[in-house]
């Protein structure tokens, strides 16, 4: 017997408005992590130089923004910041259970995978606008530099489902370090292994990468990321249900 | 580079964890709103800007420019006797010579990357033609000829042909790539490959003054350059082979 009955989407929708207020910050900390990256972007990825004569030399430098990188690394730390102890405790501060508490971090993982996927490619249009600014129309390839319209379009959709899969992936990794100190350790061990390791030595990573990043097809692609960020959170959900309440 | 990155990226987002876990409670819901507003303003002003960007004035492929590379190579590998005809004219000059003798003065000849040939003329027409021609400087299809040689100052001071090299011509170009998920469903980016079939990227072109003398006038400098210089070795034979 209850005061109040309250419904799962009347539990879930406050849990996600209160979490969406108190991690408030982690969204402008977004910004510092693009802004950061825009600034890296001035750098260029690499180039070539020649000069075979006195008189003159030619230079090439490549450009490729690393904003969208950046902004998965984001959305990486704030999935397993909801995933930590003083995240889940916020839980216990409403009327709710695990589901409504899982909902809601997904709900607000959704929410941080929009704005950084939209951000990120409008904050790449930026980079691409300041410059423009800096070095003028004659220093800049003009194949690379014009997106149209309905690119930049699949560029935030894409950039979205993106966020999506590496943020089920961050908070599958959040619960099941939440789940074992044994994966405090493997987690982060395995992840340091991937980014020493080149990636077409590991057939298996190989396979999952193409798998992502080599599909052409925007619509299967979605299908794709939509399935395995999907099972990423139904995973993670079932840890958490297996959790024990206040577990320390 | 990917390293460097990297490590940058993990200073970040420590600092980024650290001030949000001392400074969460401090930080104001509304400043939050209110930044991620003015930030999405800011994002949206510069899309409206790039979007009004004029396509005019970049650097972009020649029309016509298929093979271009190729061709630029073919014409470099050759000899520049035998291709002069392939080489684009920068600037021209003719003077009319008093005198039977010509001097050339070349002060920077060292530094200055201008090749001078010369050649007699079948007639005695007492006048001087200087020709200053480029072979194709060329990154993919992109002609940049005319933007790396840049005109030099020939002038005929009584008997001296003095010639003033350009300054050196740097040439910087941007080519953006795009990110991962951008190359991955655009076209335009994915297909973009700057080298030619042969491998190359680039043409270098190469820059010379080619001098016609007239019939008969005495030419001073550019055999004795010939001699000191290998880089003019050629005004020597030219002379000798009319």
């Amino acid at each position: 017997m209850y005061l109040t009955q309250i419904d799962l989407f009347t539990a879930v929708k406050r849990q996600f408005m209160y979490k969406a207020r108190a991690y408030s910050s982690m969204f402008a900390a977004m910004i510092l992590a693009q802004a950061a990256a825009v600034f890296f972007s001035f750098a260029g990825t690499g180039g070539m130089a020649a000069s075979s004569n006195p008189s003159a030399s030619l230079a090439l430098d490549y450009f490729q923004e690393i904003i969208m990188s950046y902004t998965i690394m984001w959305g990486l730390t704030f999935a397993v910041i909801l995933t930590i102890k003083k995240g889940r405790d916020m839980d216990f501060t409403f009327v709710s259970n695990r589901l409504s508490s899982d909902l809601s971090n997904v709900l607000l993982l959704l929410s941080g995978a929009v704005w950084g996927g939209i951000t990120a490619t409008l904050a790449s249009i930026a980079f691409r606008g300041i410059m423009f600014a800096i070095k003028g129309s004659g220093s800049i390839i003009l194949e690379g530099f014009f997106l149209a319209p309905s690119a930049i379009l699949t560029a935030m959709v894409s950039a979205v489902f993106y966020m999506l899969l590496f943020m089920s992936l961050g908070y599958l990794s959040g619960m099941l370090m939440q789940l074992s100190k044994v994966f405090v350790v493997l987690v982060p061990a395995l992840l340091l292994f991937l980014l020493v390791t080149p990636v077409q030595d590991i057939k298996v990573i190989k396979n999952i990468t193409d798998f992502f990043f080599r599909e052409d097809s925007l619509p299967v692609f979605l299908l794709k990321t939509a399935a395995a960020a999907s099972a990423g959170f139904f995973l993670s959900a079932l840890l958490f249900c297996r959790m024990e309440v206040k577990k320390q | 580079m990917i390293i460097i990155y990297l490590i940058l990226a993990a200073i970040l987002f420590l600092v980024i964890f650290g001030i949000w876990q001392k400074k969460k409670r401090a930080f104001n819901t509304l400043y939050a709103y209110l930044i991620n507003g003015a930030y999405l303003c800011v994002l949206l002003g510069f899309l409206i800007y790039y979007s009004l960007i004029p396509e005019e004035g970049f650097a972009k492929p020649s029309p016509n420019a298929n093979g271009l590379l190729e061709k630029a190579l073919e014409i470099d590998r050759g000899s520049i006797a035998e291709r002069i005809e392939d080489y684009r004219e920068i600037k021209s000059w003719s003077f009319k010579l008093e005198g039977d003798e010509i001097k050339l003065v070349f002060p920077r000849v060292m530094d200055s990357g201008i090749k001078v040939y010369a050649k007699y003329k079948q007639t005695d027409d007492n006048t001087i033609e200087v020709r200053q021609l480029a072979s194709y400087t060329v990154l993919k299809d992109i002609d940049l000829t005319d933007r790396i040689s840049q005109p030099a100052e020939v002038e005929l001071d009584g008997s001296c042909l003095k010639v003033v090299p350009p300054p050196k011509q740097k040439i910087k170009l941007c080519l953006f790539q795009g990110e991962f998920h951008l190359r991955q469903f655009v076209d335009t980016l994915q297909g973009y490959d700057m080298h030619s079939p042969s491998g190359r990227m680039f043409v270098l072109g190469r820059n010379i003054l080619y001098v016609e003398l007239p019939k008969g006038v005495r030419s001073r400098g550019f055999s004795e350059l010939a001699e000191k210089n290998q880089k003019v070795h050629n005004i020597h034979e030219e002379v000798q082979v009319q």
